[in-house]
């Protein structure tokens, strides 16, 4: 009898601990308020408010663009709520009285920060973001060049949601290495390096015949957390191959006659730092696979002479672009290719010396460059179909 | 609460344990057989009772001499067999030689040695042993003036013919099952094993029905210690009947209260057979045609017999979708509701648009719609089992189109639940083995789900796991060969190697007689 009263005891604990401990972080998939992205703006009226974009989902218009097919092409699947206070917490909170829900930002593909917000300094306002728990590290970041509002509003024609097409143009960034993916980690990264400095992905809005087009090209460049210029695509690119970030992309080369594009079938980069006497020097170490992929002139560029011009101005190409991106940091003040962080990692005691007086030691640097491209197909044809009288039958 | 289940089973075990070592009783008091014929009818017949079908012939020997009964079961024995060896040489070939009031006594040996062409005739002299003769389908002589009775073996009831097995089908291999008949199945199993060291062991179990029971053992390579603790439990049970191997399983088996079973069962001769060869000991029970192997491990029930008769690539890749097949007809139900109610970060994010485009109107929470759907799969598996066949297919219509689509459509429940339910009933099929475990584990898992979300998935696969790990069945391990972890087990675990290669038995239980091939020849092939 004891015993049957202790087994009954021990199965009620079990069904309490089940039923009145569970449930509590419960939520059903249908009172989600699924957001696809966050724009961050400075409020017109008030300017010390931010105000808090939302791009959220509208799941009954989608499943009506499923069945509907026709009738689709009218509802938007997705609605832009805003709201603004004086800190991004408290404007998140105002949506409660908005929306029947609260916000759900695991999903949260993209923060859009407008341009006037990242030149205040955006580090006050992504704090709530950084430490709220579902946001998901790997959400781009991404810089526009007006207003955050405007750029989640561009309707693209291949993608539904403007947020996801803004997250695609920047993922797909590597065919171009004219941008850079950049997310959430490597922001905190960045902002928790001495010297480093940030950079993000540009959005600009441009008027074409169709409408608006959202494009993404170039990169914002920070001084800890406040955006201090711009880098426009050439830059952009040579800061990336001294990164080793470039994966693909074409480099265009004059030759006689007209021009030769290069496609970058795959390229690596690194630095390694030499400080001898206080005197700092970077050795940069590129090498980039290329094949042929278009030429404009009539000469046989397959000749391994012809190969090896080619290879010459590529190369003087990207030191180019290395020597502009560098000027251009230096120019802004802002040590993009983590210059900064490699002298710490292999010269500690000089770090220590040049750490404060970084900013007068960083335009110093010298660049000590060691390019090398290879120039390995030319694609389906040798020399052009087309091409120069006498050279054509052999 | 773990202690208190081990505590119940142990006290169930003493239980068991204190009737053992009682030889399973016989109706028989003891009372020997009158030398007058007609003394020994009555009692017969006030014993059995004036049934129907209990025949009694009463004759005289070679017409006028001694008079003589035969007494046996319609339905049970051989009428016309008894007309021919018993009825015909005694009444017209034997009544010279025994007169009326003769010498006295009879012998009855000269009758079975001179007269009876049976080759199949005993000597009886208790009316215990008389009536369950009888009672079993033998056909009892009586004779005026002697003290015993002529049991002749004239058993012949009508039975099912041997047929393709209802479940374990398969494409290649033999098609005959077991019958509901104890002498056909063992044949069936003599016939596959043509060894002196194939060995049978008779028992009757069950006051009332007298179920004839079979052990059948290779005596070379069974473990004698696990014989003696399978007869020593069979010896133990005490019941009234026995009408299925479902009775025996439950009075033999280790975890009487678990939901996992540690008695195997099959209705194919051939995997028997190949069971025995492992070393395992089958129990058939007349009138079942489900025979039991013990022991049992818990990887037997994602083996086929049709496993060993194909290519081993494509058998080892079965076995993982039978494997996989287990897991999403336990989890499936149950991961879904977990991930659209606690974890909907871990969605892709255009599926969990979807879903919840899907969601969009449907009233319930994922919970209830989900226990909603499992149980209408399970009334509807019930419903297809019990109904008459024409009707079956019906109610399939009824199922697959009114339940699926007509939900969906009025609102009641998303199209996604309609997808994990009908995975989780088909996958549910091809582990037939474990389906009942499966089905209650399932709801547990659910509701497991729905109030701690992937953290009560976790902890029920944790407890089931710590669980299973200490099951036993018949002193083995039920989840050997991988925990305690057995190489040789392994080869036919999740892989199936080539039968070649196959050179122990893949259990520790077999006595000396491990390998079943030297191994020193790579396949024979080679010289």
């Amino acid at each position: 009898m004891k015993k049957r009263i202790k087994i009954i005891f021990c199965f009620i604990i079990t069904l309490l601990i089940v039923t009145q401990t569970g449930c509590q972080s419960e939520r059903e998939l249908n009172q989600l308020v699924i957001v696809m992205g966050i724009g961050l703006d400075s409020d017109q009226q008030n300017p010390d408010n931010i105000k808090v974009i939302a791009q959220i989902v509208l799941p009954g218009s989608m499943k009506q663009s499923e069945n509907g097919g026709s009738s689709g092409s009218s509802g938007k699947a997705y609605e832009n709520v805003e709201s603004s206070s004086s800190d991004t917490f408290d404007a998140v909170r105002e949506y409660t009285h908005m929306l029947t829900g609260k916000l759900y930002i695991a999903h949260n593909q993209i923060f859009i920060i407008s341009r006037a917000v990242a030149e205040k300094g955006m580090e006050q306002y992504m704090d709530f973001f950084i430490r709220a728990v579902e946001t998901r590290p790997t959400a781009i970041i991404a810089i526009s060049d007006t207003t955050a509002e405007a750029v989640l509003s561009v309707q693209s024609k291949l993608n539904e949601f403007p947020a996801i097409n803004i997250q695609k143009l920047v993922e797909d960034s590597v065919s171009h290495s004219q941008t850079a993916e950049v997310n959430l980690i490597n922001y905190i990264n960045a902002m928790q390096s001495e010297t480093v400095s940030f950079f993000a992905p540009m959005v600009f809005i441009e008027q074409n015949a169709e409408g608006t087009v959202a494009s993404v090209k170039g990169l914002a460049v920070f001084s800890r957390d406040k955006m201090v210029g711009e880098f426009n695509e050439d830059e952009t690119r040579g800061l990336l191959w001294v990164k080793g970030l470039v994966k693909s992309g074409v480099l265009k080369v004059t030759v006689s006659g007209g021009i030769a594009s290069l496609e970058i079938s795959g390229a690596q980069g690194s630095v390694s730092p030499s400080v001898e006497d206080g005197k700092v020097s970077m050795k940069i170490t590129v090498s980039a696979k290329t094949r042929l992929g278009e030429q404009t002139g009539k000469e046989d560029l397959s000749t391994p002479e012809m190969t090896k011009m080619l290879e010459g101005l590529a190369e003087e190409k990207i030191e180019n672009e290395i020597t502009q991106a560098y000027t251009k940091a230096v120019s802004l003040g802002a040590d993009v290719f983590g210059f900064g962080e490699q002298i710490h990692k292999y010269y500690m005691n000089d770090w220590r010396k040049m750490k404060d007086k970084w900013a007068e030691t960083f335009p110093q640097i010298q660049l000590d460059m060691k390019i090398n491209v290879d120039v390995t197909a030319d694609g389906t044809i040798t020399k052009p179909i087309l091409s120069e009288k006498g050279t054509n039958n052999e | 609460m773990v202690r208190y289940i081990k505590k119940i089973r142990t006290f169930y075990k003493i239980k068991k344990g204190s009737e053992s070592g009682k030889a399973p009783e016989i109706f028989d008091d003891g009372e020997c057989l009158h030398s007058s014929i007609s003394e020994n009818i009555v009692i017969i017949k006030d014993r059995i009772g004036e049934s129907p079908d209990v025949n009694i012939k009463e004759f005289k020997l070679g017409g006028d001499g001694v008079s003589g009964a035969l007494i046996m079961i319609d339905g049970l024995s051989d009428k016309e067999l008894a007309d021919l060896i018993v009825l015909k040489p005694l009444m017209y070939d034997a009544g010279f030689k025994f007169e009326a009031g003769g010498s006295g006594g009879i012998d009855i040996d000269v009758i079975n040695r001179n007269f009876l062409s049976s080759n199949q005739s005993s000597k009886l002299s208790c009316f215990g042993k008389v009536i369950d003769d009888i009672l079993s389908g033998n056909a009892v002589l009586l004779l005026d003036g002697a003290a015993q009775a002529l049991s002749i073996g004239l058993r012949k009831w009508d039975k099912r013919n041997i047929d393709a097995p209802k479940t374990e089908t398969v494409i290649r291999g033999p098609a005959e099952g077991f019958t509901e008949t104890l002498i056909v199945n063992t044949s069936m199993l003599r016939r596959r094993i043509k060894s002196p060291d194939f060995r049978m062991e008779s028992l009757k179990i069950g006051k009332q029905t007298k179920t004839d029971v079979c052990l059948i053992y290779m005596r070379n390579i069974v473990l004698p210690g696990l014989l003696d603790e399978v007869r020593k439990r069979l010896m133990a049970i005490s019941t009234d009947s026995i009408l299925d191997s479902g009775y025996i399983e439950a009075y033999i088996e280790d975890a009487p209260f678990s939901i996992f079973s540690t008695v195997g069962n099959s209705e194919r001769p051939d995997t028997v057979a190949a069971r025995l060869l492992e070393g395992r000991i089958a129990i058939v029970v007349d009138g079942s045609p489900f025979v039991l192997t013990v022991p049992m491990v818990f990887i037997e029930s994602f083996q086929s017999a049709e496993d060993y008769y194909i290519r081993p690539y494509f058998a080892t890749l079965l076995r993982f979708t039978r494997i996989l097949c287990y897991f999403i007809t336990l989890l499936a139900p149950a991961l879904y509701v977990a991930l659209t109610t606690y974890h909907q970060e871990f969605l892709p994010t255009k599926l969990l648009f979807t879903m919840t485009a899907g969601l969009s109107g449907v009233p319930f929470p994922a919970l209830v719609e989900a226990l909603l759907m499992v149980v209408i799969f399970d009334i509807l598996k019930e419903a297809g089992i019990r109904l008459p066949k024409p009707i079956g297919s019906a109610v399939s219509i009824v199922g697959a189109l009114v339940i699926g689509q007509s939900a969906v459509t009025a609102g009641l429940i998303g199209p996604f639940m309609v997808i994990i339910v009908s995975i989780t009933a088909i996958a549910n099929f091809v582990v037939p083995a474990q389906s009942d475990s499966i089905t209650i584990m399932r709801y547990i898992f659910l509701i497991l789900a729905a109030a701690l979300g992937g953290f009560g998935i976790a902890m029920g696969i944790l407890f089931i796991l710590i669980y299973l790990v200490s099951l036993k069945s018949f002193g083995v391990q039920y989840l050997s060969p991988i925990m305690p972890f057995y190489r040789e087990g392994m080869k036919d675990c999740f892989v199936r190697m080539p039968v070649w290669d196959m050179i122990k038995r893949p259990f520790r239980i077999t006595g000396k007689n491990i390998k079943r091939r030297s191994g020193l020849e790579q396949r024979g092939k080679k010289t």
